[in-house]
This record gives C-alpha cells, structure tokens and sequence, in this order.
C-alpha cells in the first residue's frame, strides 16, 4: 500500500496499528462511495410538507394547484370524506413510494384513509372546462353567409357586398359548419360597409395591424403574425389608411404556446409573458420539442413581460396546447382550467401552435393504498403504492389524491419516491444519463 | 484558579492520526476530483444526492488539523519544485478539460484562449506563491 507520508517513519508495532486503521479508513470510503453510487443510480426522492409553517422555504411537497383546496386544509384541518391533493414532480422511474402522515396528537385515527396516485402533467390535472371557439380575428364561411369573430362574438356580415366593399378576401374565409360557430357567443350583425369590426387584420407597409376600439395594434413582426393566421387574413392598406386610426405603442407578439429561442436560452411566450425555460431538462421533461423552437430577435422578445425561471415542477403556463393521443382532441390551458377544443374547425385554426403531448387513458389509471398507522412513531401513519405501472406514463407530475377517514389534524405529509435495484433499472439510469449527455453536450 | 491539565498527547499516537489525516485528505480529494468531473458533463447528477458543501467541510478541517499537528510537532516538508511534480501534467489536463467543459456555451476558439489564459495564470500564481524566493 503506498505511503503519502513516507518521511514519518513509525515504529513496527506502530505501523501495524497504522496499517489496521488505514484498511478501516479505506473500506469505510469505499462504503461510502458505493452508497452513493447506489443513490445516484437508484435514487430516493422525497417531498415533505409541513403544515405548522406552510409558507416554509423548506417545503418540497406541494398542494396542489389543479382544485382550489380549503383554507382550513393549508392549515392541515380536514374532514371526514374530504379530499387533499398534493403534486409532487420527482424525475425518474420508480418501482414504489411512501406515503407518510404525521398527525397532532389529539387528532382522530385516519387509519384507512384512501390514497389515488396518478401519472400525467399537472396542468392536465386541472378541471375541464368550456369548450374553446375561434379566436378573434379568424373569418369564416358557414352555409352562405361570412363571419368574423370580433371582441370574442360571431358577428354575421350582413349582406355579402359588404365583405367586399370592406376589402376582405373571400378566399381567406374558413369554410365551416354552422355547428362549428356554436363555440363562440353571438355579436351583432355588421351592416356598415365603412367601419371595420374589431379584430380585423391589416397589412400596411411591411407591418400587421389588428384593429382594437379604433386602434391600430402592430405586431411586432411578420413572423409573429403569421406564427397565429395566414398572411391572406389580413386586408392590404396603403400608408394613407395609418391616418384614419391611431396607432397603439402596445406590440403584439407570437400565437401563445410559442417556443422562441435567443441565444443562449429557450423561452414559452404566452399571453404577453415570456417564461425562460430553466435548461434543456426542464424543457424535454415538460414534453417540448426542439424541431418547434423558432429564433427570434432581441425586438421581438422585448415586448413579453419576463417572467421567472420555469423549472420543471411548475405546471405548463395558461396558452399552453395539449393533444391527448388518446382521443385525438386539443385542450388549452387557461386561468387552471383545460378547455377543450371540440370541433375540428376550430382545431385547424389552431394548427400553427405546437402541441404537448399527453394521453388521456394514462392520466385516469389510477394506483391506490389506504393508510395505516405504524408502531412508530407515534400518531404516524404510512401506505407504499406501487409505481411500476406508471413508468412509461407522459408526464412527470404525480397527483396525490387523499380521501380522509375521519376529520383530522395534520401535522406533516411527506412522500418518498424509490426506484428497485434491478437491472432494468440500471439500464434506465444508463440510459438517461445517455439522454442527459447528448442534451447537454448538442443543444 | 483552577484549570484543568490537558491530557499529554502521546505523540506516537498523533502521528499516525497524522498519517491517517493525509490518506482520509487524499481520499476525499480524489472524491472531490470525480465529483468536478460528474458534475461538469452531467450538472446535478450527484449534488442532487450529496452536497458539495459535505465534501469540501471535512477538506477543510483536515487541512487544519494536518496544519495544527504538523506546526505542533514541527514537521515541516519542503515542497517540490513546481517543475518536478509528477502530478503537474495530470492536473495541467484535468484543469484544461473542466474549464474547457464549462465554457461549452462560447465559440470553439474563444473556449481555447480563456482556457490557455487561466492556466497560465493559475501557473503564475502557484509560482508566486510557493516558489523560492532566490
């Protein structure tokens, strides 16, 4: 064994001792070492939520944001046949997890308290809501009469020369059924040939325009119109026309959903905010693709409100599309709802924006455990739910969904992840780390 | 006043804790070493488990110890000539590859320049600092 200090010379009886307590020093590294390993490769992942300090920094375990949860729960208060969701976003693939309570010690036995976990993105967690119609501005032909959706309502032009003599293409009108126009609400008729509905699309110059309470809005590039609707959309308007309207200081930018990259980073633009997306982890783990990624310039991302970094255990912004391979059908995000969008018209108008892909079936499987109290400590109480079905599942947020037994005073809640120490999963890790290094080192 | 002796240390016994303080120092460096290089190519992939600041606490305090027993004692090492060292080359190149590693994000020949300049300041320093004088 080599020596690093060969100048201090011991004793033999002291260099026997020395020798012993060097092998001890060397095995209890290498233990070391190999449980770290061991970690790194098959790791535990644990989230805990303290409900005495819920506003803690120290949290990890979150509840969740896809229902509105009562105040007295954030306090750790729950009835009996009452719900408590938490979210928890560990990465990885894992054979099972342990659920823990710790209740207060004059709180009522919650043994047998029924636990759901399921696999998806949290935004798709979120409540369904109204379908989505056709966004403003979108002009359509239904069964010989042409459209617009103006401030949000289908307003019917009234007779056919006014579309015309307004400077509409016809051939820009979407043809659709009169079944597709029930998603959006009514507005009045449009019988004036020389005033402009709301919402209108002009091309000018080299620049966009959207009409809005007699205001010319810009779009802050070409691009960025044409990343919502088709250039044919728009009516063409010589410079005399900017005279007419005055013209906003507000720019418009990209269709929402967008994922626009400026050297170095990647952003989400959506509804006026752009999201820098934390790294490239972040971005493939929250179902982003890189083939979608436009460049844009330092102008055009100027005018989106930054936001902070988004990191992958944040639910996907409100504008966000997803497409469930299941059904086939997009939902969007918006205000913690998922709105359908129900007619294919209405998708098609859609088609621009990139999806994240999401499967229905897989996000309802559920995997359940009840509670039991454990010998100790005290007042804890713990079931394991096996994960192993859940591991090829999209999405990486798991919703922990606890019906309660019995009304309750909650103290702790935590949650560990753990992956089995097999083969396959070693594979995986290698795989992954595979995954990690090709991200890392090519975009 | 009172005060209590402090127990002799046998100094027999301090070396070889002595000696055992340089394997445990070398040990965590070379820990520390694989630590720098996972993390460089795969960011987190072990700070996630064990924090940095876990390794680089005992560093420290073994350093210290090795400094208070060897200043206690009076051993004292003249260290090698930065030139001589066998290490130099070893550490020349691993140093070159973290930096390199993590300045990915700057054009091929940019990297190499602010690579070469450390380096090179770091020599300066090192030689600055440890070697003699005349």
């Amino acid at each position: 064994m080599f020596d690093l200090t060969e100048e201090i010379k011991l004793e033999n009886y002291l260099r026997k001792k020395y020798l012993i307590a060097k092998f001890f020093l060397y095995l209890f590294f290498l233990i070391g070492t190999l449980f770290i390993l061991n970690r790194i490769i098959f790791p535990l992942i644990s989230f805990s939520l303290s409900f005495d300090n819920i506003n803690s920094p120290k949290n990890t375990l979150d509840l969740s944001s896809t229902m509105s949860q009562a105040e007295a729960i954030k306090k750790g208060f729950v009835k009996n046949n009452e719900d408590m969701i938490f979210t928890a976003s560990p990465l990885g693939n894992f054979s099972y997890s342990t659920i823990k309570l710790k209740t207060s010690k004059d709180s009522e036995n919650i043994e047998g308290t029924s636990i759901k976990i399921r696999r998806s993105y949290e935004a798709f967690f979120y409540p369904t809501g109204d379908p989505v119609g056709f966004r403003n501005g979108t002009l359509l032909f239904a069964n010989g009469s042409y459209y617009i959706i103006s401030g949000d309502a289908l307003r019917k032009f009234s007779n056919n020369n006014i579309v015309e003599q307004l400077g509409y293409s016809k051939d820009s009108f979407l043809n659709v059924s009169l079944d597709d126009l029930k998603y959006n609400k009514n507005g009045a008729d449009i019988t004036d040939a020389n005033i402009y509905p709301d919402d209108t699309f002009f091309n000018i110059g080299d620049t966009y325009y959207q009409l809005k309470n007699r205001q010319l809005f810009p779009f802050v590039s070409a691009g960025a119109f044409l990343s919502k609707f088709e250039s044919g959309q728009a009516i063409i308007k010589n410079d005399d026309f900017l005279n007419r309207y005055k013209i906003s200081e507000t720019y418009l930018g990209f269709t929402d959903g967008t994922l626009a990259s400026l050297a170095p980073s990647v952003f989400f633009l959506s509804e006026e905010k752009s999201y820098p997306i934390s790294n490239a982890e972040t971005f493939v783990k929250k179902g982003f693709n890189w083939d979608d990624v436009i460049q844009i310039n330092s102008e055009e991302l100027s005018i989106y409100k930054k936001q902070k970094q988004f990191t992958y255990n944040q639910p996907h912004p409100d504008g966000t599309l997803f497409l469930d391979r299941k059904t086939n059908t997009y939902f969007i995000i918006k205000d913690k709802q998922k709105r359908p969008i129900e007619s294919l018209a209405v998708a098609k108008t859609y088609s621009k924006q990139k999806p994240v892909i999401v499967d229905s079936e897989e996000s309802e499987t559920i995997v359940s455990c009840q509670l039991k109290k454990v010998f100790f400590p005290k007042n804890t109480y713990e079931c394991d739910a096996m994960l192993n079905s859940m591991n090829n599942f999209i999405g990486i947020d798991f919703q922990i969904d606890l019906k309660f037994a019995n009304n309750a005073k909650i103290n702790n809640a935590s949650i560990t992840f753990f992956t089995a120490k097999n083969f396959d999963n070693f594979m995986a890790f290698l795989s992954g780390t595979k995954t990690s290094l090709i991200i890392n080192y090519t975009k | 006043m009172y005060i209590p002796k402090l127990p002799v240390l046998n100094k027999n016994y301090v070396l070889i804790v002595y000696k055992l303080l340089h394997d445990a120092l070398f040990l965590l460096l070379m820990f520390f070493i694989f630590m720098l290089i996972a993390e460089g190519a795969l960011p987190g992939v072990v700070s996630s488990h064990i924090s940095f600041i876990l390794v680089i606490l005992p560093i420290l305090l073994i350093f210290i110890f090795i400094i208070l027993i060897g200043k206690k004692f009076d051993l004292t090492y003249t260290s090698p000539a930065i030139k001589k060292n066998r290490l130099l080359p070893v550490l020349i190149l691993l140093t070159f590859l973290l930096l390199g590693n993590s300045l990915l994000k700057f054009a091929f020949w940019e990297n190499i320049i602010i690579v070469i300049s450390t380096l090179f300041l770091f020599l300066l320093l090192y030689q600055i600092i440890f070697e003699p004088k005349d």
